[in-house]
């Protein structure tokens, strides 16, 4: 009892100042979300906090992190401050972008569902915990059950002469359906250019159990040194996924300031007509290509994986002047002998000079990719 | 009188009656040398092809040269103009004889001086003084790669290393750490060959337990008998990893996995292969919340038949999987079978005409979990076909698939039926004036999803149907090329949510080269997406130039871009920047450097706005001996 007078005391200094605010109902749209059992997967969530408040203040709501109730804490903090115009109940909504890995979707869905539990404040009160119901199932919007970025010569690191041909690879393995939205970025080379800048962008379907691989444009490498490229989703997409795969870097070496050539990123890429990635090899595979202009000859070239770094190693080649051939069975005995198979094309003027180079494919004698429409953005 | 080596020797042919000189075993046995050759110089081989009968074919290196060679006063001879690797070289002519081409003589040539031991090293050093927001800072940065490789080829390694004081730009938290490395050893010992691998590399076994992925560690493989016995094994880290630290990737008992492959081919006729696959691990590829640990195995079949025009292939896997290692998640127990056979319809004398269908299946259960194959497409039934045609001008590619969803999943979970139509089209116009270099693409796709059944408290039907179109061009030519795409994607949302979509995209690019010293490339895009939530617009752009204001070694280069849109979360952003370099020695320039951008261009310093003047001073070290 001793402590009432200062209670009241403080009520109604509070009602004098105008300060008294206590965090008021709140409630999460949606108030179910669908997990995906087999990957990872994020859920865009819109927390909504009633804030009530006599006076015109800023007011700062947070929420230290959810609670599961299969045990353990995920999702962050979340902190929002806004201006309370006073005279009683405002609402503020706190997004949230929900990560919920593999392991805890497997608990989940051992579990069937299970229900997240957020509590809010905004320093004179706490808020009734808000519970979100989490639902596992083998649909739902898209769930990322592996991503892996690499060049691609599957390396996480290259080291390539100015002028070269270098993509990148994005290689997603999926369940559920939405729509993969994003934008293949680099930064570099740092010092003169140390922001990120768009170089292409993906926004494609994916449905169901999928392995696709999705090849990035021709990287920058007109000017020496180091890169950082990246895949990011886009901000605003509702596809409902995550994506945790680390930046990729390559340095370009040598110096060239030849201006009387075009610039070597966009430089003429050879475009490859057939066969798919992921096609079989045999005596009857017709390999095909774009003609480049001023082109004399054109080497078909088959090459090793070249992991770790190490250039990879020709295993056989064609020299043709036509821009289609099919392999004789003396260089198809050379190539059954690889497990890991990639295939170029180079185009060579009559003096031997390098013309354009196409991208690196792959070439299963196992057919083990699902194709994706590639679409240009 | 120079032709065609393939006319003459067709036209022999024609005469027939001519008998080899030589016997194919007889001369394969002689290796002559021809001495050194020198850049520009042609290569005569001194074959008496007027007692070939036959179609003759001709290697240098591996490399098919027959498209290129010719015949020269009853000699062959070839202009090699494509770069050959090495100074040591190999030509071997064939022969065909019946469905085979057999060798009938072997040469050997040098193009330079031979060296034991060969060492490259690649590398750009950089030191730089810049001011970012007004914060000063000088920074210094080293990266390259060193590659040794023998004279035999016996052995070769690589290692790339890259050292900067700016943290974001470090593969690992040290501030000088090596990236990847890969060192392999190649011995050959009778009849069979041995070849180790200490470093990154790539673990391919099969398509199920352990294949595609790149991982640091240890391996070894071993073909005996003309390869009809393969053996292999392995010992890696269960995740990428780069950096010095755990460098054999073996050091770390809760990120290691082990495996091993026994391939045999019974037949010495045919190409029928069966092979054993095994792998025992613990880890986490994922980045998970837990360590899990794991086995499994595998049984594979594969081969041709009908003179290698129809290919076949299977396999069957089995694994087990604790998520989260004696934490409560149960050890599951799962099984995939990666079924496929393909049929090229159009045999080798179609000319270019090629016609290859594919009938696949798939089975993978919900559970089914390889630390060395993560990245298996699991609980699903999948039924494939596929078609890929190519004509001269035309390439065609179509895929079709079904899958039955949730199979070997929780009772409890609902069923769906995921179909899926997709088509590529492309075409190359060949034509004169401006259609020359010219190719159209075109395509699209169709997918549906119908719900089969759904349990007691299962989430409703989340049907859905989702139609994909698109078309482009691409265009190159001497100066300049240039591109334009439109796509377009609309979903239909037949579910509880029934939230739709409808989008449209449409983008530009070109480069041209407006004179010796002078380049100008962009790209422009718009990008509208319709939905019942929300709808917004992007419109990007970007515009560089660069100019030679001294041939050789001073250029000018600018560089802007700008973004607008009212998608949500995203920002409006735009930025300018230009730089001079001066190369005022062969291996070193000067880079003056400045820039301005905002909103998510300004990626930099994490702020709204980067302001960035900078002077850079680079070297690049190439050695190679």
């Amino acid at each position: 009892m001793r402590f009432l007078p200062t209670l009241i005391l403080s009520f109604f200094l509070s009602l004098v100042c105008g300060l008294a605010h206590a965090a008021g109902p709140v409630s999460v749209n949606p108030p179910t979300a669908r997990v995906n059992g087999s990957g990872e997967s994020a859920i865009t969530l819109n927390w909504r906090v009633g804030v009530i408040s006599r006076a015109a203040r800023a007011v700062t709501v947070t929420s230290p992190g959810a609670q599961l109730s299969t045990g353990g804490t995920i999702g962050g903090p979340l902190r929002r401050t806004v201006r309370h115009p006073g005279g009683g109940l405002i609402f503020v909504t706190l997004p949230e972008r929900l990560v919920v890995d593999r392991t805890t979707a497997a608990r989940i869905a051992q579990a069937g569902n299970a229900v997240l539990t957020r509590s809010f404040t905004d320093f004179n009160g706490t808020s009734a915990p808000a519970t979100l119901r989490l639902q596992a199932t083998s649909g739902g919007p898209l769930a990322v059950r592996f991503a892996d970025l690499a060049f691609d010569d599957d390396s996480l690191f290259r080291v390539v002469p100015s002028g070269s041909q270098l993509a990148a690879r994005l290689e997603w393995t999926t369940n559920g359906r939405g729509i993969l939205d994003g934008a293949w970025e680099v930064a570099g080379p740092s010092d003169v250019a140390g922001d990120f800048r768009v170089v292409g962008r993906v926004r494609q379907v994916l449905a169901g159990a999928r392995r696709a691989t999705f090849e990035s444009p021709p990287l920058p490498v007109d000017r020496p040194g180091i890169y950082r490229v990246r895949f990011v989703p886009s901000p605003g997409q509702r596809g409902s996924f995550t994506l945790s795969v680390p930046d990729l870097r390559y340095t370009v070496t040598a110096v060239p300031i030849e201006p009387q050539t075009p610039d070597p990123a966009s430089k003429p890429m050879l475009n490859l007509s057939a066969p798919q990635p992921g096609a079989g090899l045999s005596a009857a595979t017709v390999f095909s290509w774009q003609p480049v202009p001023n082109a004399s000859l054109y080497r078909l070239e088959f090459l090793d994986s070249g992991a770790g770094g190490l250039a990879p190693k020709q295993i056989a080649a064609l020299d043709t002047s036509e821009r289609s051939t099919r392999l004789k069975d003396f260089t198809l005995d050379r190539l059954r002998q690889v497990r890991v198979l990639r295939w170029r094309v180079a185009a060579f003027d009559s003096a031997g000079n390098l013309l354009a180079v196409s991208s690196v494919r792959g070439l299963n004698t196992t057919p083990s990719q699902q194709p994706v429409l590639q679409l240009r953005q | 009188m120079r032709q065609q080596f393939k006319q003459k020797v067709r036209c022999f042919l024609c005469i027939g009656g001519l008998a080899m000189a030589t016997t194919p075993a007889a001369a394969q046995d002689l290796i002559e040398d021809l001495g050194t050759l020198e850049a520009g110089q042609t290569l005569y081989l001194p074959l008496d092809i007027s007692s070939l009968t036959g179609e003759v074919a001709i290697e240098v290196d591996g490399i098919d040269m027959t498209d290129v060679a010719a015949v020269e006063n009853g000699q062959l001879v070839l202009n090699i103009v494509t770069p050959l690797a090495g100074e040591f070289h190999d030509v071997t002519v064939y022969l065909l004889e019946g469905d085979g081409f057999v060798p009938i003589a072997s040469y050997s040539f040098l193009t330079t001086a031979r060296s034991r031991l060969t060492v490259s090293v690649d590398a750009s050093h950089e030191a730089s003084i810049q001011s970012l927001n007004s914060d000063e800072a000088a920074n210094a940065s080293s990266s390259g790669s060193f590659g040794v490789e023998n004279e035999e080829g016996s052995f070769r390694g690589q290692v790339s290393y890259l050292g900067s004081t700016r943290p974001v730009e470090r593969v690992t938290e040290n501030p000088v750490d090596i990236a990847e490395y890969l060192f392999e050893f190649n011995r050959t010992l009778g009849a069979t060959n041995l070849t180790g691998r200490l470093g990154h590399q790539m673990l391919d076994y099969d398509r199920a337990l352990v294949g595609d992925v790149s991982r640091r560690g240890l391996s070894v493989d071993m073909g005996l008998l003309d390869q009809r016995v393969e053996l292999g094994a392995f010992a890696s880290q269960s995740a990428d990893a780069l950096g010095a630290a755990n460098f054999t990737g073996l050091a770390d008992e809760d990120s290691r996995m082990q495996g091993a492959r026994f391939a045999f081919q019974p037949f010495a006729t045919q190409d029928f292969r069966v092979s054993v696959q095994t792998y025992t691990g613990d880890g986490d590829p994922y980045g998970g919340s837990a360590t899990g640990s794991g086995q499994g195995s595998s049984l594979s079949l594969d081969g041709t038949l009908l003179g290698g025009r129809l290919y076949y292939g299977s396999v069957w896997s089995q694994t087990d999987w604790d998520e989260d290692d004696g934490g409560p998640l149960p050890e599951t127990s799962a099984n995939a079978v990666l079924s496929h056979l393909s049929y090229d319809v159009l045999n080798t004398d179609a000319g270019d005409r090629a016609l290859t269908v594919g009938l696949g299946y798939e089975k993978v259960d919900q559970d089914y979990f390889s630390l060395a194959n993560p990245g298996v497409a699991v609980g699903a039934e999948t039924w494939r076909l596929t078609m890929d045609y190519s004509a001269n001008r035309f390439a065609l590619n179509i895929f079709a698939d079904t899958q039955k969803t949730n199979v070997g999943g929780p009772s409890g979970w609902p069923e769906d039926r995921i179909s899926q139509v997709l088509t590529d089209l492309r075409y190359d116009l060949q034509g004169e004036g401006f259609w020359q270099g010219t190719a159209l693409r075109f395509g699209g796709g169709y997918i549906e999803q119908d719900r089969l059944t759904t349990p007691n408290a299962a989430p409703p039907p989340e049907d859905y149907t989702s139609t994909t179109l698109y078309v482009g061009f691409d265009k190159l030519g001497d100066v300049g090329n240039w591109s334009l795409d439109y796509v377009r994607i609309r979903e239909d949302d037949q579910g509880v949510l029934d939230i739709d979509t409808d989008s449209h995209s449409l983008n530009a690019a070109f480069d041209y080269g407006v004179n010796d010293r002078a380049n100008v490339n962009g790209t422009a895009g718009y990008t509208r997406v319709d939905g019942d939530f929300d709808t917004w617009e992007r419109y990007e752009a970007t515009l560089g130039l660069s100019y030679a204001l001294r041939p050789d070694d001073l250029i000018f280069r600018l560089d802007t871009g700008i973004t607008r849109t009212d998608e949500p979360f995203a920002l409006d952003g735009e930025y300018y920047a230009t730089e001079l370099a001066w190369r005022f020695h062969p291996t070193a320039e000067l880079v003056l450097s400045a820039s301005r951008a905002d909103g998510p261009y300004a990626s930099e310093s994490g702020g709204d706005e980067d302001t960035l003047v900078g002077l850079t001073l680079r070297a690049t070290t190439n050695f190679f001996r």
